[in-house]
């Protein structure tokens, strides 16, 4: 009798189990792994072929944008060299890159021009149309080419403006906004970088 | 004697025009453009003294090809857009400053390297007729 009273339980509170799945889970699928990031490939600003494997093992500043544009990118890409600027030492495991949306103007020769105005440890990555998509699609970053005949630009790029912190695995960790304060980009990610195993 | 003062006043004539516009442009800079680059924007400030409503509605420098006016706009989902302006309005009595996330001076086929350091002319042609010459500055990044 007691035999099966145990045994009454014991089911009682497998079923309970089967009905409710969820507590299995330790969290909801939403709060598990950012949707922001994963493969690419490109050709850098040397000439090199790389890929989203190449910097494991690093911490990834990933801005999209593009050489044409004189305000935006100028502005962001200062942030971050300020940034890695005030980093010093505890920025030598954190690779900024500067991803162009506008592969067919920006050859890698390009890139490296454009950068060398701004801090040393930014990496340019160009490629196809294809390999771009790839990227930007990882990344959830919208771009959109916007002709103006009127202008002597002949076209110019829409983009979203934000900068990805990802972690050594490539994993998303946080993101900066467009024209942040640099003081303020350089503690942020301090105290991520801090916290990471 | 009249001929005399006619000719005087005539003679004034530019400079009393110049006077009457009170456009003033200061704090003009720009960013560094590497030998190589083509695109640069120019950045200033711009106050109109007088009691008519102006405008920059063009402008030259010997440094590029093409100058434009254009601006930088963010939508509602943080996408940036930069697009070209017909003119850039400055109220009468009023001040406009044209900054990184707003409105610039386009500089398009720069034909030489613009270091920190240097300056360079950009005259800038007003809607009243007049034109107004300033030195811009090039600053350096970080």
């Amino acid at each position: 009798m007691r035999t099966f009273f145990i045994l009454l339980l014991i089911g009682i509170a497998l079923g309970g189990l089967f009905c409710m799945p969820h507590i299995f889970k330790k969290e909801a699928p939403t709060t598990g792994k950012a949707l922001i990031g994963g493969t690419f490939s490109s050709t850098n600003h040397l000439g090199e072929y790389v890929t989203d494997e190449t910097y494991r093992g690093k911490y990834l500043l990933v801005y999209f944008g593009f050489t044409s544009c004189p305000d935006v990118c100028p502005t962001d890409l200062t942030v971050i060299s300020q940034a890695m600027k005030l980093l010093g030492d505890e920025g030598k495991d954190v690779q900024p890159l500067f991803i162009s949306i506008d592969p067919e103007r920006d050859t890698p020769a390009q890139l490296k021009t454009y950068l060398s105005n701004f801090h040393p440890s930014i990496v340019g990555l160009s490629g196809t149309v294809e390999q771009l998509k790839e990227a930007a699609f990882a990344y959830k970053v919208y771009y959109s080419k916007v002709k103006d005949e009127s202008s002597a630009m002949g076209y110019s790029m829409d983009h979203s403006a934000y900068t990805y912190l990802m972690d050594k695995e490539g994993q998303y960790i946080t993101h900066f906004m467009h024209a942040m304060k640099p003081e303020d980009m350089a503690a942020q990610i301090k105290a991520k970088i801090r916290k990471q195993p | 004697m009249k001929y005399v003062l006619l000719v005087a006043l005539l003679a004034l004539m530019p400079f009393l025009l110049r006077a009457e516009s009170g456009f003033e442009v200061t704090d003009a800079w720009a960013r560094p453009v590497a030998e190589g680059m083509t695109m640069g924007a120019v950045f200033l400030k711009a106050h109109n003294g007088s009691e008519q409503d102006n405008a920059i509605v063009s402008a030259t420098t010997p440094v590029a090809e093409t100058v434009e006016i254009h601006e930088t706009k963010q939508d509602e989902q943080g996408r940036m857009q930069m697009r070209k302006m017909e003119k850039l309005v400055v109220s009468a009595g009023g001040n406009v400053e044209l900054q990184p996330g707003g409105a610039h001076i386009m500089l398009i086929g720069v034909k030489q390297p613009l270091a920190a350091g240097d300056e360079f002319p950009v005259t800038l042609t007003l809607e009243d007729g007049t034109s107004e010459t300033v030195t811009v500055a090039v600053k350096p990044l970080f």
